[in-house]
């Protein structure tokens, strides 16, 4: 107390201005003189304080803060310095300067000693050079780093490509780990590439070889490359056949440090190869495909057989080798003329074609040419047949048929002697008879006076015998006719014949009763003369047949019988028994004796020759005493159109 | 028989077959158109006759018969034959011409009527049609048709 008392204690001494006596000009330079001193000294320390705060990397603070309250300290003596001029606190004065000095003395010390650090310290244009520098080097790194970015980029955008493919591809290290897998392996095996990586491919993937393993991977090491099929299982345990090529990335001392995988699933390609190769050998025919060149592609196993070769011995060969050497240099050209256009056709059409077996054996085939477009250009398929079967069967149908014309011509010449004996017949045996007739009949008439009565009688049996052996003849002779006679077809109205026919039997019918019941019948194509003879001898048979009949009742209709239309003629006449029907149409058959009722016994051969040459039928039904009816067809029947022979059946009985 | 010199009469029968002939004959007689009647016995004595050569050189053209009744079936030359050279010559083609035949061959009637024949008749077996027939053929023909005038007998016709 008793001290800070004397500090305050202004006691006897004078305020400083009475040392300027009071020269208020230079009371008043000292009083702004220590003012901006102090102002200044107390404004230092603050930015100092405000400049370490803010930088707290700055080395040597403390440094600053000392600086700062030394500064302040010289502030306070310079405001004391004023407050002095009016008050003579120097003892006051005198404290705030030893405070002041004991501030700035470490200071300076601690100054001192800091001088070498400081020394240290670079300079002003050191600092400038060496930030030059770090700025270059920073320049450097960016570059480096956009340069390492833009590669980034490129990578991943590669990497992206690689994902693009379609096939798959992974790598794998050399002890066979899958570091890479891209889309297409995730797509294609199932696995995403995190589940793939670091898995053994061949175990993940239960990889079949074509060959042992390490083979394929001593070809890889040689030579850094390897490609064939593999097959492969998915996830699912689907199989998948693809077509593997692997790439090694070859490390020190030649081993493979990585292998590029990239496959490709063929599965369906295969099939379709399968496919195609099954059909190439199933097929019955030999089938070669060859290269524009004429060098064999691809035979089946057909070929083998046909040929004699086996496939090995025929790949690669030209096609010649199949064809026989008299052949080849025609067939060269006309191969390559084919080759400028190919297209699907038989080979040499028209043209005997021959093949050559291995052991020199010919035989003729028959060739069909298509071209066949693939990848590696246009082949040609070629089609091949053993025809020999074939031509030998050619052969002896050409010799039947041969054997047949010389058959045709004989009956050719069988048939001219037939017409000219029955050219003979009706000229020659006719003659004789007519001789008969008129020589009996002249002496009957001019010599009846000297023959006895005996005599005239047996004259009359030679001129009724001699009258039916010419009607005999001329039945005969009608019979023949029909067979070779050349149908005429037109369109006839059945009914018309019908009255024609019985208008012609005028003279059988004049003095007899007879009912004719004829129905409308139908217009139809036959030859009309040979028909009216049919009708003409079953309506006369119906005539004579009835001849007990009073009244007669002949009727002619139509019906119909298995999708024919049939025509009958009915009769109430004396009939016939049934068991006899089938005897009825032969020639010289007569169920009745001739001098119940007369005939030849050709008329209903006549009749069943001509239905028949129309492809027609006839058949009877009778019952002695009640009649009899005839029916016939005169086209053949719709579901079985059998022709009967028409010359030879009736003349072989 | 009745057969005179060639130059006189007016049918030339060409038939081989005698009893044919006879009866033929027999019927011309009965029916009385004919007078004179010059038989032959094949085509080729039938043929020296119109042309008259070998046997028949002495004969004229002019003196041609007024009808030839004429058989087909002949022998050394056929009756076709001896159709189709006298009428394809201008000096024997007027002459008229009756195929008498026993055939009815459809070919023999086609080919006779193609050679020319101005009548084709088939002998009819019953001897009493035949008669008829012979002497309604004799009337046509001898009484009834004008026969061809001698210029129709030149080369030149």
């Amino acid at each position: 107390m008793a001290f800070s008392a004397q500090l305050l204690a202004t006691g006897s001494f004078m305020p400083h201005g009475y040392c300027y006596l009071w020269d208020m000009p230079l009371v008043w330079l000292h009083i702004i003189s220590d003012a901006l001193i102090t102002l200044a000294y107390f404004t230092i320390p603050v930015i100092l304080v405000w400049f370490v705060r803010k930088r707290r990397d700055l080395p040597f603070s403390w440094m600053f803060v000392l600086f700062g309250v030394f500064i302040v300290a010289c502030g306070m003596t310079h405001l004391m310095e004023i407050w002095n001029l009016w008050h003579a606190d120097y003892w006051l004065a005198g404290a705030i300067k030893a405070i002041t000095a004991v501030a700035s003395l470490p200071t300076a010390i601690l100054l001192a000693r800091m001088m070498p650090q400081a020394l240290e310290m670079p300079s002003f244009s050191q600092w400038v050079k060496q930030r030059v520098l770090l700025e270059a080097e920073i320049q450097r790194r960016r570059d480096v780093e956009l340069d390492l970015r833009v590669r980034e980029a490129d990578y991943r955008e590669q990497a992206a490509l690689l994902d693009l493919t379609h096939d798959a591809v992974f790598v794998r290290n050399a002890r066979g780990k899958i570091l890479y897998w891209n889309h297409a392996a995730e797509r294609l095996y199932g696995w995403v590439a995190d589940e793939a990586k670091g898995r053994t491919s061949h175990e993940l993937l239960r990889t079949e070889f074509p060959k042992p393993l390490p083979e394929i991977e001593g070809e890889v090491s040689e030579t850094g490359f390897w490609e064939g099929d593999l097959v492969h299982y998915n996830r699912d345990g689907r199989r998948i056949v693809v077509e593997s090529r692997w790439a090694a990335r070859v490390a020190n001392q030649g081993r493979a440090a990585a292998i590029l995988e990239t496959n490709r699933d063929v599965t369906q390609r295969k099939q379709v190869e399968k496919k195609f190769r099954n059909l190439l050998e199933s097929a019955p025919d030999a089938m070669v495909i060859v290269d524009r060149a004429g060098r064999i592609q691809l035979v089946n196993a057909q070929t083998e057989k046909l040929f004699g070769y086996s496939r090995a011995e025929l790949i690669g060969q030209p096609i010649e080798i199949l064809i026989p050497s008299r052949f080849r240099n025609q067939h060269t050209g006309d191969r390559e003329r084919y080759s400028q256009s190919p297209k699907a056709r038989a080979m040499g059409a028209g043209l005997e074609l021959y093949g050559v077996r291995k052991d020199g054996a010919e035989f003729p085939v028959e060739i069909s040419l298509s071209p066949l477009e693939t990848a590696e250009g246009t082949l040609i398929t070629s089609a091949i047949r053993d025809v020999s079967e074939r031509r030998k069967s050619e052969d002896a149908i050409r010799q039947l048929n041969e054997e047949l014309q010389n058959r045709i011509a004989q009956f050719r010449v069988v048939n001219e002697e037939l017409e000219s004996f029955s050219y003979s017949v009706s000229h020659d045996l006719r003659a004789p008879l007519r001789h008969i007739d008129g020589f009996a009949r002249i002496l009957k008439e001019e010599y009846a006076a000297s023959l006895p009565p005996d005599g005239t009688q047996y004259l009359d049996r030679v001129l009724k015998a001699a009258n039916d052996m010419g009607r005999l003849v001329d039945d005969l002779l009608n019979l023949a006719r029909i067979g070779r006679k050349e149908m005429l077809r037109q369109k006839v109205r059945l009914d018309d014949l019908v009255r024609q026919v019985i208008a012609d039997l005028a003279a059988e019918t004049k003095d007899r009763d007879i009912e004719w019941r004829i129905q409308p019948l139908v217009e139809l194509e036959c030859d009309s003369s040979l028909v009216k003879l049919a009708l003409a001898n079953l309506l006369s048979n119906a005539v004579k047949f009835t001849r007990n009949r009073h009244p007669a009742v002949i009727e002619i209709g139509t019906c119909e019988t298995n999708g024919a239309t049939a025509f009958f003629v009915r009769d109430n006449g004396v009939g016939f028994e049934a068991k006899y029907a089938d005897k009825l149409f032969g020639v010289f058959q007569r169920l009745h004796r001739q001098e119940e009722f007369e005939g030849t016994g050709i008329g209903l051969a006549t009749v069943r020759r001509i239905v028949r040459r129309h492809g027609g039928d006839i058949w009877a039904e009778s019952e002695p005493g009640r009649g009899t009816t005839f029916t016939f067809t005169l086209e053949p029947r719709a579901e079985n159109s059998q022709m009967h022979p028409p010359l030879i059946e009736e003349i072989t009985r | 028989m009745n057969e005179r010199s060639p130059d006189v009469m007016q049918i030339l029968l060409v038939e081989d077959n005698p009893a044919d002939a006879d009866l033929t004959l027999h019927a011309l007689r009965k029916s009385k158109v004919a007078n004179e009647i010059y038989h032959v016995r094949d085509g080729a004595e039938a043929l020296d006759f119109l042309f008259c050569r070998n046997a028949f050189t002495g004969r004229k053209f002019g003196d041609a018969p007024h009808l030839i009744l004429l058989d087909l079936k002949l022998p050394k030359v056929d009756g076709l034959e001896v159709l189709q050279q006298v009428k394809s010559d201008a000096r024997t083609k007027a002459i008229p011409i009756i195929v008498l035949t026993s055939s009815r061959e459809e070919q023999d009637l086609v080919r006779s009527y193609h050679l020319g024949v101005n009548s084709y008749i088939q002998k009819p077996v019953n001897f009493a049609e035949f008669q008829q027939v012979v002497r309604d053929l004799g009337m046509y023909w001898l009484l009834i048709n004008h026969k061809p005038p001698a210029a129709a007998f030149a080369s030149r016709s």
